[in-house]
Parts: structure tokens; C-alpha cells; sequence
């Protein structure tokens, strides 16, 4: 297949070209409540041709090959009528003729869907009977293996088979006309086995979803606030990690400006990652989706801006080194400049230190998402307790924090030493497309005067 | 359109369902669908990319022996084996709680074609985005302005073995553009955009521009948020979004499942006697207006709420099956054109009559709350401060939380004025806790 996305491109009329074409076996089945709700099976392909022409971008997208040299063309059209100026594409190695089989440990292929059934149906059977107050569930599993081909003008050539696993928890609760709902789950691109083994997982989520029904709001207000392993992760990818994107910046004066590597961003402990080159993590790829490999970029190191997230055309036009971030997420969408693993790199206090210190604060733990309008970012914890007088207090609910990114993050007075890399379902969006798969980390952190919206 | 593929496809989908039924099924139904569209893009106030856009799908849903299972492809060249797969897969699917499909009946007509949609030329797109860019860079020449204009037309084939055959054809443009503006480490994003099915007046970069400068002039200034419980006024788009858990606890799987919060409020009172909200299917032109469901059964208008009290749920057909209710022609048990009635007052009436309160035009983070409780918090990413009735800056790092059934109930109001698309309202809602870090 490769052979013939390269032939096709070697009659590209532009500066730059590519072609990505991916076909997916996906395969779902989701509980709700006592019954199954969904089982489903697609076999989807897709692909898109992208040009440049004189700094101009075209694409044409497509859902079969057998019209692929129209497609290369009607691409190159495109960016001709766009570009004025002059191309620039980052001069980075490109991706040799490869292919990059998946090394599944337990490959999903070989395992029948009524496993698959059977599995999902008993951690509903847990969600739905483990602690008294559950009123409904969900409990879903879903597979897609993606097969993905690409080839660019610039000789980049390679195959790669991305498979993912995700398995899905959550339940729902009630207390009156009280709801309150409680989600958790497991993804790998490595095995089967991922989503194995989480009974007690699936009993905790009960067991949270009922406990929220006791628990009061959140006060609104300003709190010092310790974010636990997995919300921190969120922030490092909400609050810093969409900043940090050079689609963003790379075209706005005022942004570059405020966006210098150097400035200082945070307490010289503060040390920010991306790298999409790390073991068993979901961001994980040998190369983006411009062929470009990946690799590990500092953005923050010892509280200096120290790096950014690009793409081959962001990298030429502010004069740094391709990072490998290009990527999408359907079949036929353009590569946008994203995140793949980020997390925050673990300081040296325990998390005990970082409570004790606290009259009168939040202990925000989980996260049910988030949001960034760069400078100003939103997330949302999944339950909380409060602390009180350096000790965890009651759990409270409905904890929506926000901030101003550069303020925030130098209000971070305390790093612990306990680094977790998440791997759940879901992903992030950005430009209309998601879920991406990424993978975020951090260790407990603590914030001073966070501003928690509250009743 | 490829109009020999739409006619090949009408003989696939009834192929596909005839063949699901031979195989074992008792009910089957197939939908194919094809888009195409063109669009082009505009980054820092310059036209950066246009697109090409095609893309098909042939879907298969089959029950069997009380179980359903569906199947998805694009490339449609051997339906009996995906009628296999299908009727293979039902035999361990998900719970059916019908075992066919209602009769085909008589629909609504409504318009949604539009040739002249259809014909629009990418040069005109850029034409229209270059006017909303220029129109916006009228404010500054140090704003980064962006802008997106697109045209898609869509053709669909939907069979089902009690005999359901039925095409649409419908077109769509989207016009819209934003601004960023950055002074130090402030940032402000304001934006507009609107879609139709018909290329008509409202297809207007003048009125995108107008709309992001009137922003951006209400932001020169900023004010501190006012705090505590406070009363907000949203705009139709914002009005909207925070009615969405409304929509969700209307949904009769919801109310089957245990998981909406109204599933014992039938016939009681959850609003003020001035909320009335309806499904508003049938509007000409509009984006989301449908006639059937996706098994067929016809679209009508449909009173969720009366006058502060609960009418109805929504159901489609395997949850009506499950409930012993009838089919309400909700695909999902979801709405297809939610709108809210009007009110007697002007917004701009609304906003006079306020002492103090606070503008809400888009919130950030809206979705990650607890929705199916009513639980709405968020960033309020673009809002402003009322004092005396007059808009009097924008405010900064500010939260909002309220549950929703509990501001309905409580001071309520819609305006006389409505957004001439969406036909949704301005709201006017008391008591919402504001939070603020300055």
C-alpha cells in the first residue's frame, strides 16, 4: 500500500505533499444498566492528500484509494489557490520505509466477542449489586485496531498498526432527586489484559458514585488546594500542555512575545514534559502523522519555558526543531500540533507534607475533564475532601477549579515525589477533532488560591 | 452528488435488509449515507487552506431473537457479507425490546435542499470569509483573526423490513470567525458564526463582524465580577447550552434507566409558569430539523415542559417498546429541534431592569459537571458585569455553579426576542453562585 501512496504523490504538483490512508477493525459493547445497550462492529477506511503550494495548504479527503491520483490532485488545486507566499517545511529526518507491526502481549483479535461480553457484563453485575444506592451503570469495552499507511514528497514511507483498547466504568446513584455519578476505566495499546482484573476498580466506582450522594458541594471561594495524581496530570495537560502547542503561537506576534522560551514560568522545581517516545503510554508513536519522529520535549524545566510542541510547518516558522507532535485522530483529518504523553516531573515532598501544611484547604482528586482558552483554563475534579488543620476532612463534591495559567503555575509551592502516568478512556480534543489518545502524569501538587465555583 | 451511487445505494440498503431477514433476522435496517463538501480556512487574518471533503457510510442494524447488534462500512461492495456479520453478531447483541419496525406513515414536508447551497463555489466561500476577516480587522490590525466558511450536501438512503424506503437530500453552509485579541498575559476570544440549509441573507460576513466587534469594544474595559448568589442573563447560544440538562432528563431511556432526576415528575411542576419548552422539528431550512427518526417514525412538534409543568419524555422505539409508551420520533430519545417559548419582555429590557448582575455569552467547561443532576458550573469565558442596567465590562477568572431545576423553579424569564435561526431566547436567571478570583 505504501508503494502505491508513493507513487501517487511523485505526481504531486506542489512543495509539499502527503497522503495518509488507515483502515479500522473496531469493535464495542456497552452496558447500561442491567441489560446490554450497544454492541457494534465497523470496518472503516479513510484517508486525506495534503499540499502546500507557496505556503498555501490544500486537502482532499477520501474514504476509498480507487480514486487516489484524483485526490493528489484536487489537493494540490486546493493550495494553489490559497498560497502567496513561499513554503516552509521543517528540514527534520523523515521516517524511513518501515513498517511497525503491533507487539500486542494479548492481542483483542484472537479473543471471541462473547468473552469480550461475558467480561464486560460481570464488572456491570459489580457495579450494579457491590454497595447499595446504585440506581443504574455503565460498563462498556471497545477495540479498534488501525492500520495506518503513509508516504510523503519528502520520502517519509512507513506502515503502522495502532491498536487500543479501552474498558469503561461507571455508575450512577441516587438520593431523592439527587444524582451523582462516578466514572474510571483502563485503555492500553499493549494488550488485552488491560481491561482484565478491575473488579475491585468497578467496586470502587460504586462505592465513590453512592459516597457523593452524602457528600455536601464544594464551598465556592479561593482554597489552597492539592490536586492528587490524576487531576494534576489534567492541569498539566489543560492548563500548560494546550499553551504550549506552536499552532497557537507561530502566527501571532503577541503570542510569540509572551510565549518566549526563557521566560519564567513557574518555582525553579517545576519541570514539564511532553514525550511521545515513552513506553507503554497512550501518546505513544515512532512517528507523527508527517512522518517525523517522536521524542521527548522539555516545556518547563526548572521553571523556565524551555520548548514547544510543533509541527514540520510550525518548526520551519519560528526556527526550532521538529518535535514529531503532528497528529490526528479520524481517518481523513489533517494533522493538527497536539500532546501525546505530558506530565509534570515528580519533586521531592510527600504527599503528607503537602497536607500538613494547610489550615484550611481542598484535596480535588480525580478528573471528569477540561478545558483551556489559553490563558484561562477550567477542570473538573471527580470528588474531593476538604482539609482542615493539615488533615483530610469530609468528602465534598461538585469541585470545579479554574485559573490564569501563568499565575497558577507559580502558585504551585509544592511538588511531591509520587509521579503517576494515567492511561484511561477518552482523550483530548482540539479543532473539532477528538478523542486523541494521550496519556498525562504528575505527582500530587499543591495550588495556592485556586478559585473553586461552588454553591 | 454522485446521483448513480444514491441509486445504486437505494437498491443496497433494501438488498442488505432483505438479505439480514433471510439469514434469520427478524427485523432489519439499513441506512447509507454520503456527504460531500468544500470549506476554507483563514489563520492570522490570511487564507491558509481550503479542502475537499468526501466520505460514506452503509450501517446495518438487525434484531434477532430479542437481541440487535449493528454494523458499520464504507465500502459497500459485498452486502451479503455484511448482512452476515450483522445477523452473527445479533446472536450475542444487545437487548431488543421489539421485534420489528413500525409501518411506514405519513411525514411532514419541509424544506432542506437548497440548490443554490448546493452550487456555492469555493470562491464565493473565500470571498465571504476574506469580508468577515477584513470586517473584523476593521478594530485593530494587531487582533489574530481567523475564519471558516464551508458548503456540504448530503444524500441519504434509509430501508427497514416493514417496508420503510425513504431518501433525503439536504444541503448545509457554515459561516463563522473570531478574533483573538493579547495584551500582556490577558487574552480575549470572541466570535461568531451560524449555519442554514438555505443560502439566503443570513449567509452574512457583515453581520460575523459586527457581531465579534460588538464584543470586542464590550470588552475594553473589565469590572470584578459581582459575587455570591447572583443573577445572570444569557444569550441565545448561551441559553441554549445551559437548558442541555433538560434534554438529557427528558430522554425516556434516562427516566428507564433511574438516571434523570424528573423520571417521578410526569405532570408536576419543575418551572415557573413562564417556561415552556418544545421540540421545533419541522422548521424549513434549519440545521437539526428532521421529519422521521431513525426507524421511521415521523417528527412532530412536541411539548417537553407546559408552563413550569413536566409533559412529556421522549422515546424512540426500542425504549418505547421497553416502557409500553409510544414512539415519540426522538432518534436516541433525544430532541431534534429543542427550543424554548418566548417571553413578553425585551433582553434589552431585561438587562434595564438590573441593579446589578451578570452577562454570560459562553462558559468554559459547561460539560464536565454533573449535567444529569442539572448541575451547571463553568469559566465564565466571555461575560460582563451589569450595574444599573448598563453593560459595564468584562469580567476575569470568574466560575458560576447552580443546579438548573433549581433556578427554573426560581426567578425565570425568557425574552420576547429570539435569535432568528435558533429561535431560542435570551434567558434571565436569579440565584446563581458566582465565585471570582478578581
Amino acid at each position: 500500500m505504501r508503494d502505491r501512496l508513493a507513487d501517487a504523490l511523485s505526481r504531486a504538483k506542489a512543495d509539499y505533499a502527503e497522503v495518509r490512508f488507515s483502515i479500522d477493525d473496531s469493535t464495542s459493547v456497552m452496558y447500561r444498566g442491567p441489560e446490554p445497550e450497544q454492541v457494534r462492529s465497523a470496518r472503516l477506511s479513510g484517508g486525506v492528500v495534503r499540499a502546500c503550494v507557496r505556503g498555501g495548504w490544500g486537502s482532499s479527503n477520501f474514504d476509498s484509494l480507487d480514486d487516489l491520483d484524483h485526490h493528489v490532485r484536487e489537493a494540490c488545486e486546493c493550495a494553489g489557490l490559497v498560497g502567496t507566499t513561499a513554503t516552509q517545511i521543517a528540514d527534520a529526518p523523515v521516517a524511513p520505509p518501515s513498517e511497525h507491526r503491533a507487539a500486542l502481549l494479548r492481542d483483542f483479535r484472537g479473543i471471541a466477542v462473547t468473552e469480550k461480553i461475558a467480561l464486560v457484563a460481570a464488572y456491570n453485575d459489580i457495579l450494579l449489586r457491590s454497595v447499595p444506592g446504585v440506581e443504574t451503570s455503565f460498563a462498556g469495552y471497545s477495540e479498534v485496531f488501525r492500520t495506518v499507511a503513509f508516504a510523503s514528497s519528502r520520502g517519509a514511507s512507513f506502515l503502522e498498526e495502532r491498536p487500543r483498547v479501552d474498558l469503561f466504568l461507571g455508575a450512577v446513584a441516587r438520593d431523592g432527586s439527587l444524582v451523582q455519578q462516578c466514572f474510571d476505566g483502563r485503555a492500553s495499546l499493549q494488550t488485552y489484559d488491560a481491561a482484565v482484573g478491575l473488579e475491585a476498580l468497578a467496586e470502587e466506582v460504586a462505592r465513590r458514585a453512592v459516597a457523593l450522594t452524602k457528600a455536601p458541594p464544594c464551598p465556592g471561594g479561593t482554597h489552597t488546594t492539592v490536586l492528587d495524581n490524576r487531576l494534576a496530570g489534567v492541569f498539566a495537560h489543560e492548563a500548560f500542555g494546550h499553551m504550549s502547542e506552536a499552532d497557537f503561537i507561530y502566527e501571532n506576534p503577541q503570542m510569540r512575545e509572551l510565549m518566549v522560551l526563557g521566560r519564567e514560568m513557574g518555582g525553579p522545581e517545576l519541570n514539564i514534559v511532553d514525550d511521545g517516545s515513552m513506553p507503554d503510554a497512550q501518546g505513544t508513536h515512532p512517528f507523527d502523522d508527517e512522518g517525523t519522529a517522536t521524542g521527548k520535549t522539555y516545556l518547563i524545566r526548572n521553571g523556565l519555558l524551555a520548548g514547544r510542541l510543533h509541527s514540520l510547518e510550525t518548526a520551519a516558522k519560528m526556527g526550532e526543531p521538529a518535535t514529531g507532535n503532528a497528529r490526528a485522530v479520524r481517518q481523513s483529518d489533517r494533522p493538527l500540533v497536539r500532546m501525546t504523553n505530558t506530565y509534570i516531573e515528580a519533586g521531592t515532598a510527600t504527599v503528607q507534607e503537602l497536607i500538613a501544611g494547610i489550615d484550611k484547604g481542598i484535596y480535588a482528586c480525580d478528573a471528569l475533564g477540561g478545558q483551556t482558552m489559553m490563558e484561562q483554563f477550567t477542570f473538573s475534579a471527580g470528588y474531593g475532601y476538604r482539609i482542615e488543620n493539615g488533615l483530610l476532612g469530609e468528602m465534598v463534591r461538585d469541585i470545579v477549579l479554574t485559573g490564569n495559567l501563568f499565575q497558577t503555575l507559580h502558585a504551585i509551592d509544592g511538588i511531591a515525589d509520587d509521579l503517576v502516568i494515567t492511561n484511561g478512556p477518552g482523550g483530548c480534543g482540539k479543532g473539532g477533532q477528538a478523542p486523541l489518545p494521550v496519556s498525562f502524569g504528575s505527582p500530587h501538587i499543591r495550588i495556592r488560591d485556586v478559585v473553586i465555583g461552588g454553591r | 452528488m454522485r446521483r448513480p451511487m444514491l441509486d445504486r445505494m437505494a437498491d443496497a440498503v433494501q438488498q442488505a435488509v432483505e438479505e439480514a431477514t433471510r439469514l434469520g433476522a427478524q427485523a432489519a435496517k439499513a441506512r447509507f449515507a454520503q456527504t460531500e463538501a468544500i470549506s476554507c480556512e483563514f489563520e492570522a487574518g490570511v487564507l491558509k487552506a481550503t479542502t475537499s471533503e468526501q466520505g460514506r457510510a452503509l450501517s446495518l442494524e438487525v434484531i434477532r431473537d430479542g437481541k440487535r447488534a449493528t454494523v458499520t462500512c464504507n465500502d459497500p461492495g459485498d452486502v451479503p457479507a455484511l448482512a452476515a456479520r450483522a445477523v452473527a453478531l445479533a446472536e450475542i447483541g444487545a437487548s431488543a425490546h421489539c421485534s420489528a419496525y413500525p409501518e411506514p406513515s405519513t411525514c411532514a414536508q419541509i424544506l432542506r435542499h437548497c440548490p443554490e447551497t448546493a452550487a456555492l463555489p469555493r470562491e464565493r466561500l473565500i470571498e465571504a470569509g476574506r469580508a468577515a476577516v477584513e470586517g473584523i480587522r476593521a478594530y485593530s490590525d494587531e487582533l489574530y483573526i481567523g475564519a471558516e466558511v464551508s458548503r456540504s450536501e448530503a444524500e441519504a438512503v434509509i430501508a427497514h423490513s416493514s417496508g420503510l424506503l425513504h431518501r433525503t437530500t439536504t444541503t448545509n453552509w457554515n459561516l463563522g470567525g473570531y478574533a483573538q485579541k493579547t495584551d500582556g498575559t490577558d487574552m480575549l476570544f470572541c466570535g461568531a458564526g451560524r449555519q442554514w440549509r438555505r443560502l439566503n441573507s443570513f449567509f452574512d460576513p457583515d453581520w460575523v463582524a459586527r457581531e465579534t466587534l460588538h464584543d470586542l469594544r464590550l470588552a475594553e474595559r473589565t469590572a470584578p465580577a459581582p459575587t455570591g448568589l447572583v443573577t445572570i442573563l444569557a444569550p441565545p447560544e448561551a441559553a441554549a447550552m445551559l437548558l442541555a440538562p433538560l434534554a438529557m432528563a427528558c430522554s425516556g431511556r434516562s427516566v428507564l434507566k433511574g438516571e434523570s432526576p424528573l423520571r417521578d415528575k410526569l405532570g408536576a411542576k419543575i418551572g415557573s409558569p413562564s417556561l415552556t419548552i418544545i421540540d421545533a422539528p419541522h422548521v424549513d431550512w434549519a440545521p437539526d430539523s428532521a421529519v422521521m427518526d431513525d426507524c421511521g417514525v415521523p417528527t412532530r412538534p412536541f411539548t417537553m415542559v407546559d408552563r413550569g409543568v413536566l409533559r412529556a419524555f421522549m422515546y424512540d422505539v426500542d425504549t418505547a417498546a421497553m416502557a409500553g409508551a409510544k414512539p415519540t420520533g426522538h432518534t436516541g430519545c433525544g430532541p431534534v429541534r429543542m427550543q424554548m417559548q418566548p417571553g413578553t419582555r425585551t433582553s434589552a429590557e431585561m438587562r434595564r431592569g438590573l441593579a446589578e448582575g451578570l452577562i454570560v455569552k459562553n462558559l468554559m467547561g459547561f460539560g464536565q459537571s454533573n449535567l444529569m443532576n442539572g448541575d451547571i458550573a463553568g469559566n465564565v469565558a466571555l461575560g460582563y458585569r451589569v450595574e444599573k442596567g448598563e453593560t459595564v465590562g468584562r469580567v476575569k477568572n470568574t466560575m458560576v455553579a447552580a443546579n438548573l431545576y433549581d433556578l427554573l423553579d426560581g426567578g425565570f424569564e425568557a425574552s420576547s426576542d429570539v435569535d432568528p435561526l435558533t429561535g431560542w431566547p435570551w434567558i434571565l436567571l436569579e440565584g446563581v453562585s458566582v465565585s471570582s478570583g478578581g
